[in-house]
């Protein structure tokens, strides 16, 4: 059979299916069917419903839908129920509260007002009364700045506070001088051990940056950083003896003090600013003791 | 004048600035407070502590454009703390006949205004039967008109879900009308 034949098959099916050959009097099977197919489809029409007020569905929404407004009413009561209530809900937007509104948020925001400015003057009677008690302290502060033995004097107040904190056995603060020392001590290690650590946290992009930038100064930068941190632990190295003398001292003069022995005292804190000097003098010459020095032949 | 130099006045301190920007606005907060708690007393309670925050943010406060959508997100928070420290206690009563009198409107007649109060009373009431988050999206988005970019950043929530849940919100909302007018018909 040929596609001939089939089309007009097809288009005797169709006339006799016209409009007048439906009886008057055929159900509907719409529902019938909907409930044992799909269910009715008022959930998709009461989604296209609620979305009208957004926008106009497009063509075949708005004529599918047409179509089952036509036929069930529950979607047209909620049709016109959302119809009536957009300009209901627009309405709503603004609500005039009674007269008296604006007096009393006024009112309130009076009462904040005077509260911020009363606070406002309770700082303003702080600052004065703190003004009052360092206005002195200031202009004292400032008379014994123009006194010339006030720097002196500064220092030693400052070297006792020194000492009752680190020096004496009963000072709150007596491990930290040995604590510094070690660090000092340990400090050309330990930045080349916290650089190491930072070099390996770095993201890979940053240390590769890093790393050109490294063969590009040609090994210069290593070199250096080695020389210096070895030239420091050796300069640690042989100024250890004038450290450790001068924190005997040290110790010496608080334990002194500690007894209120004063002379003995001070004839300690003698010897520790006499190692102090050295010390300093050592460090700058690059660690050597001088000539004369029993600890440099020892 | 011009909202800009309202705000820049208020800044400074100026008391008629800030009561001008009051009555400009007290209508709009006092609607978002009234649609959120479905009490006028609370609802003025809240609306005063909206601008009572507004007052101490001032500085704050965003270019004068953004101001509007500043002032709903300020107010929508203070109604939600409020409601968050009304949980404790019964639900609100619904808005009533008495309550809505003094409330503006706009009806040439008694009868037309009667017609509207009625109307209003009818959608607080069916507001107040909505789920938080529901009646939330219809006061955000059908009552202030923000959009739904806007709800979607002030609730944090996915544009895609504002949507949804607006369109949810649309559909209850009209049942809960429907609901009432039904069991208004029928207690009549």
């Amino acid at each position: 059979m040929d596609n001939r034949d089939w089309e007009k098959r097809w288009d005797d099916l169709l006339e006799g299916c016209s409009d007048a050959a439906i009886p008057a009097d055929a159900p509907d099977l719409t529902a019938a069917v909907l409930a044992r197919t799909s269910g009715p489809a008022c959930g998709r029409a009461g989604g296209l419903l609620a979305a009208l007020a957004d926008g106009a569905p497009d063509l075949g929404d708005a004529q599918l839908l047409h179509g089952h407004l036509d036929r069930c009413p529950d979607c047209r009561v909620l049709a016109a129920t959302l119809a009536w209530l957009a300009p209901e809900l627009r309405d709503m937007a603004e609500v005039a509260p009674d007269p008296a509104f604006t007096a009393d948020v006024l009112a309130a925001t009076a009462r904040l007002r005077e509260a911020a400015a009363a606070r406002g003057r309770r700082q303003i009677r702080i600052a004065r009364r703190l003004a009052a008690v360092t206005g002195p302290v200031d202009a004292w502060w400032r008379r014994q700045l123009e006194r010339p033995r006030f720097a002196l004097e500064f220092a030693y107040v400052a070297t006792m506070i020194l000492l009752a904190l680190c020096a004496t056995p009963v000072s709150p603060l007596r491990s930290a001088p040995q604590k510094a020392l070690a660090v000092v001590e340990a400090s050309p290690t330990g930045v080349a051990a916290v650089s190491s650590w930072v070099w390996r946290a770095l993201p890979a992009d940053v240390a590769d940056v890093g790393r050109a930038a490294w063969h590009a100064t040609g090994g210069q930068v290593t070199d250096a950083v080695g020389a210096t941190a070895d030239r420091l632990a050796a300069r640690g190295r042989r100024t250890a003896p004038l450290r450790a003398e001068m924190a005997r001292h040290l110790g010496d003069t608080g334990r002194a003090l500690v007894r209120c022995d004063f002379v003995q005292a001070a004839g300690h804190w003698q010897q520790t600013r006499a190692d102090l000097t050295a010390l300093w003098r050592a460090w700058r010459a690059g660690g050597q003791l001088p000539a004369g020095d029993a600890r440099a032949r020892a | 004048m011009e909202l800009p130099e309202l705000l820049a006045r208020c800044r400074q301190g100026d008391e008629l600035a800030w009561e001008e920007l009051i009555r400009q606005h007290q209508a709009r907060v006092y609607g978002i407070a009234l649609g959120y708690t479905g009490n006028a007393e609370e609802a003025r309670d809240v609306a005063q502590e909206v601008f009572v925050r507004v007052w101490k943010r001032l500085d704050s406060c965003p270019d004068p454009a953004l101001f509007q959508p500043w002032l709903i997100r300020v107010a929508r928070n203070a109604c939600v703390d409020h409601l968050r420290r009304r949980k404790a206690r019964p639900p609100a009563q619904d808005v009533s006949a008495d309550e809505l009198r003094h409330l503006a409107s706009t009806a040439p007649t008694p009868a037309e205004a009667y017609d509207a109060e009625s109307r209003r009373r009818l959608v607080y009431r069916a507001l107040q039967a909505l789920s938080e988050i529901n009646r939330e999206m219809i006061l955000l988005k059908d009552v202030q008109g923000l959009a739904l970019e806007e709800i979607a950043s002030m609730l944090d929530v996915p544009l895609g879900t504002v949507k949804s849940r607006t369109n949810r919100a649309r559909l209850e909302l009209a049942r809960a009308v429907m609901a009432i007018e039904g069991g208004s018909a029928a207690g009549a």
